[in-house]
């Protein structure tokens, strides 16, 4: 093993910026790290070469614990983005510099000064100084540079970041070539997905600190395992369905789960499928190959080599999409479709069949916390304790107004998080209207839940008292709105309370699902929580549908281990009941799910949930419905 | 788009009222030279004569007497030992407040100007205020056979205060503005810190370096209000040259000032002359850059 990483660490100001990042590299590879600005790449490349010092774990060169040695002994050859070129030695001095440092002998200096100059291709510019130059030749004396001395590895951190589009290419080739030629350990960081793909031996790709996946590029990009890979190399329709009998289902498709990703049942599913493996057909449905279903042509463009095609298909039942990111209120489901460019695509109307796809990994919990900058953190701290327990990763997310506030609000975010403990939360700061943008923020990304606190006092009190919407005025326009769209369940931060032990499932015969049974009982057995199930029936007497509703939610909560207390309330209204049971048994948190048609419409006047979201003064995790 | 419009439309007016006033860029550029010869060519024309105005012989007379001769070698000596102390403690004055974060960087950094801020006068008071033998220091000093008030030293010291911030101001910035990745770089390359800084960082700022001690050497030259206080001003042993002007104006010598006053001129316009080269010079090596 060339370079080998062991749970390498660094916090830079309370935040991981790498985080417990483990990876070797083989002898003679060329190995690219891939991430987007802030992913932690060159702060990797640099605690590797002894610039910065990691906060924990090992860095092993050729076998050697290197992980206290300084920069000097390391002997790493590095090449920064900027070239740094020393700009008052001439290109030979600079090759020669490392070979100075080492008193080799002006011979051998010479003959390898030249061999360098003939290797990068500047045979005859030793006596140039670089701002003679351009950019593309200084990183290449940065290049001979780093290589004169025979290093151990060959670190480079963007090296063509700064270069444009023709000479990168030119550049990248002329460095595969050296490398391979030289047969130097190299690991090469990169933002570029293209450049990775082209020169590297194996990619890792990094998110937000930690290496989420190692592999040949090929592998990566047609079957990643996480959704962050999956969209970071190529672009591709991501969907979430729900597993069931082994199988993922997406409204009328049904894929079998391959055995190595396994999924509990009725756990979300993500599908990926490239551009290039959707099959289009104009008259009939595409044979042998799983059909979406059948949609129209929206958008047509010619790209050179590709023709990039995206249809809007029907909405699938149960199935929600992450890519392309749907835009704020679009109903349909968006797919895009690649083909060469002189396959010609007649007609509007298509159907759209899969040739390959991938069913990705079971996602890591992922907890989106609303944060209105201002207010009780009550929010905050439940999102703290939820984080703690499910070992969720969490987000946090405030709304400005315009962007000039971007600092200043994700200043005071910061400062906030952290009073409430969680440093370790990424921060995030979107701008527009708050509504439009948590629910954009949700449907972007695999959220397990969304937490957020009402806002008082809001632009709901002006509408006239005979809207359906006006009983529930003083949760806020915000929280109506996020509701109403939310694919995921939302906890509604209402009280003091930062302990959740008591939690109490509504339910009531004729749901919609089961689903707000399942994801409570969920949440309750990964808090340690006890659950209670509540029925409120109008009369004394329990009819038999009720039992046996009764009985099919305490099979639901069974089937994931969950003990459940089951309590039959008679009441005059549901609500008087739910909240007599919470008065009486002092529970923590009220589940229950959203009602009625879902189908992006409105709240009816009467809807439980919201009466209990007014009333109550516990926390409530509304459960949507799956999808009609 | 906006400013480009405004610019336009500025131009047109001016432009007009220049065809219309032929003799008014004349007559702007006239009243500069006039200001600038009457400011400074006059006067400087004026002692030029002064010196002169007895032949070559008597303005050697002047300059080589033992006491005139003695008084510039004090000034030379001192001011020559002043900017070597300033051009390695500004520099690494300047290194730190650049490279290392450190509580109370702020106050240090403001701190440097204040020489500039306090009269010299004041400057030479403080000096004797701490030095003075009948002082703490002063008389430590003292009893440990250094004199600093009324000797050398204290001559120097006083330079050093009044020259402080030159290099230090002037260097600076082009460390700021180096590229810590060549630094780094060299680190990766083998090269110690030491070597870093001797091979890598020193060349890139040395013409800084020399420039800041250069200013600090020319304000030496000149230096007066402090010296009187702090030196004693004993001929032949602690009268510098600008003290030694002062006295011959005093006892009405006007050529002996004037002769003096023209060496001390010609070594300051020299010097500024060389600074001006120096950062052309690196002005242009960084545009080219």
């Amino acid at each position: 093993m060339s370079i080998a990483l062991e749970n390498i660490s660094k916090r830079f100001g309370g935040q991981w910026v790498v985080d417990n990042v483990s990876l070797e590299v083989a002898d003679k590879e060329l190995f690219v790290l891939l991430g987007s600005s802030g992913s932690g790449k060159s702060t990797i490349l640099r605690m590797i070469a002894g610039l910065t010092e990691p906060s924990g774990g090992r860095v092993l060169l050729h076998g050697t614990d290197v992980t206290n040695l300084p920069p000097q002994q390391r002997g790493t050859g590095f090449v920064f983005q900027n070239y740094s070129i020393f700009r008052h030695m001439t290109v030979a001095e600079n090759i020669e510099f490392g070979l100075r440092i080492r008193k080799a002998p002006r011979e051998e200096r010479m003959r390898r000064r030249e061999q360098l100059l003939d290797l990068v291709g500047l045979a005859g510019l030793g006596s140039r100084y670089a701002h003679q130059l351009s950019g593309g030749q200084q990183q290449r004396v940065a290049l001979a540079r780093a290589l004169a001395y025979e290093p151990n590895v060959l670190l480079l951190d963007e090296p063509f970041g700064a270069l444009d589009v023709k000479i990168r290419s030119q550049l990248r080739r002329i460095l595969k070539e050296i490398q391979q030629r030289l047969g130097v350990t190299t690991i090469l960081v990169t933002h570029d997905q293209e450049e990775a793909f082209e020169l590297a031996d194996r990619i890792g790709v990094l998110e937000r600190g930690r290496l989420l996946e190692v592999g040949a590029s090929e592998d990566l990009y047609v079957h990643p395992h996480s959704l962050f890979t999956a969209t970071f190399l190529g672009a591709g329709t991501v969907l979430v369905g729900r597993a069931s009998d082994g199988q993922a289902q997406f409204g009328p498709l049904s894929l079998p789960i391959p055995d190595d990703s396994p999924h509990d049942e009725g756990a979300r599913v993500q599908l990926l499928f490239r551009p290039e493996h959707v099959a289009l057909s104009a008259d009939r449905p595409p044979p042998d190959l799983p059909l979406v279903g059948k949609g129209a042509i929206i958008e047509q463009n010619f790209t050179g080599p590709l023709r990039r095609v995206r249809l809007r298909l029907p909405r699938l039942a149960g199935t929600r999409q992450i890519s392309p990111p749907p835009p704020f209120g679009e109903e349909g489901l968006l797919i895009d479709a690649a083909f060469p460019s002189e396959a010609a695509i007649d007609g509007q109307e298509m159907w759209v069949g899969l040739r390959s796809w991938t069913i990705l990994d079971k996602p890591d919990p992922h907890l989106l916390v609303c944060d209105l900058g201002e207010g009780p953190t009550t929010q905050l701290a439940l999102a703290r304790l939820l984080a703690d327990r499910l070992r969720a990763r969490t987000t946090v997310l405030a709304v400005a107004e315009d962007p000039d506030q971007a600092e200043s609000v994700r200043a005071k975010l910061g400062e906030r998080a952290e009073a409430a403990g969680l440093s370790g939360a990424t921060l995030r700061v979107r701008f527009g209207k708050p509504a439009e943008q948590i629910a954009t923020e949700q449907a972007q990304s695999l959220y397990e839940m969304l937490i957020m606190t009402p806002r008082p006092g809001s632009k709901a009190a002006r509408r006239p008292a005979l809207e359906p919407r006006a009983k529930a005025r003083h949760l806020g326009d915000t929280l109506m709105t996020v509701l109403e769209h939310a694919d995921v369940p939302v906890l509604i931060a209402k009280g003091e309370r930062s302990q959740v032990e008591r939690v109490l499932i509504c339910t009531a015969a004729g749901e919609p699902g089961k689903n707000d049974v399942r994801e409570g009982g969920r949440l309750a057995r990964r808090l340690g929580a006890t659950v209670t199930l509540l029925y409120v029936s109008r009369g004394s007497d329990v009819s038999a549908l009720t039992r046996s509703h009764l009985d099919r939610a305490i099979a639901t909560l069974k089937s994931i281990d969950v003990e459940a207390d089951v309590r039959i309330r008679s009441a005059p209204t549901p609500v008087a009941g739910i909240m007599a049971e919470i008065r009486e048994r002092d529970h923590d948190l009220i589940v229950i799910g959203a009602h009625g048609p879902r189908s992006r419409t409105r709240f009816k006047l009467n809807d439980v949930m919201l009466q209990v979201l007014s009333i109550a003064d516990r926390h409530v995790l509304v459960v949507p419905a799956d999808r009609v | 788009m906006r400013s480009a419009q405004a610019n336009r439309n500025a131009t047109k007016p001016m432009a007009s009222a220049r065809a219309s006033l032929p003799w008014g860029k004349w007559g702007l550029r006239g009243t500069a030279f006039l200001y600038l010869g009457f400011m400074v060519a006059l006067p400087l024309a004026a002692i030029l004569r002064n010196g002169f105005s007895d032949g070559l012989l008597a303005f050697r007379a002047d300059v080589m007497n033992i006491t005139a001769f003695a008084a510039l070698k004090l000034t030379l000596v001192t001011a020559v030992v002043v900017t070597m102390v300033n051009a390695v403690m500004g520099t690494l004055t300047a290194y730190v407040l650049v490279r290392f974060r450190f509580p109370g960087k702020g106050v240090l950094n403001t701190m440097i100007d204040m020489p500039f801020a306090i009269p010299t006068l004041v400057t030479g008071v403080m000096l004797v205020a701490l030095y003075g033998p009948q002082r703490t220091l002063g008389a430590w000093l003292n009893s440990h056979g250094i004199q600093v008030i009324f000797a050398t030293p204290g001559i120097v010291l006083a330079l050093l205060v009044i020259t402080y911030p030159f290099v230090i101001r002037t260097v600076q910035p082009v460390l700021m503005e180096a590229e810590r990745g060549q630094e780094e770089a060299a680190y990766t390359l083998g090269a110690s810190k030491w070597t870093t800084f001797r091979r890598v960082v020193l060349p890139t700022i040395a013409p800084a370096i020399v420039t800041g001690s250069l200013l600090s050497f020319a304000r030496a030259l000149g230096e007066f209000g402090s010296i009187v206080v702090v030196a004693g001003n004993i001929p032949g042993v602690t009268l510098t040259a600008p003290v030694y002007i002062y006295g011959q104006i005093e006892s009405q010598n006007q050529r002996g000032a004037s002769a003096m006053s023209i060496v001390l001129l010609a070594l300051s316009f020299t010097l500024i002359v060389t600074v001006e080269w120096l950062q052309g010079r690196n002005r242009s090596s960084y545009v080219s850059g």
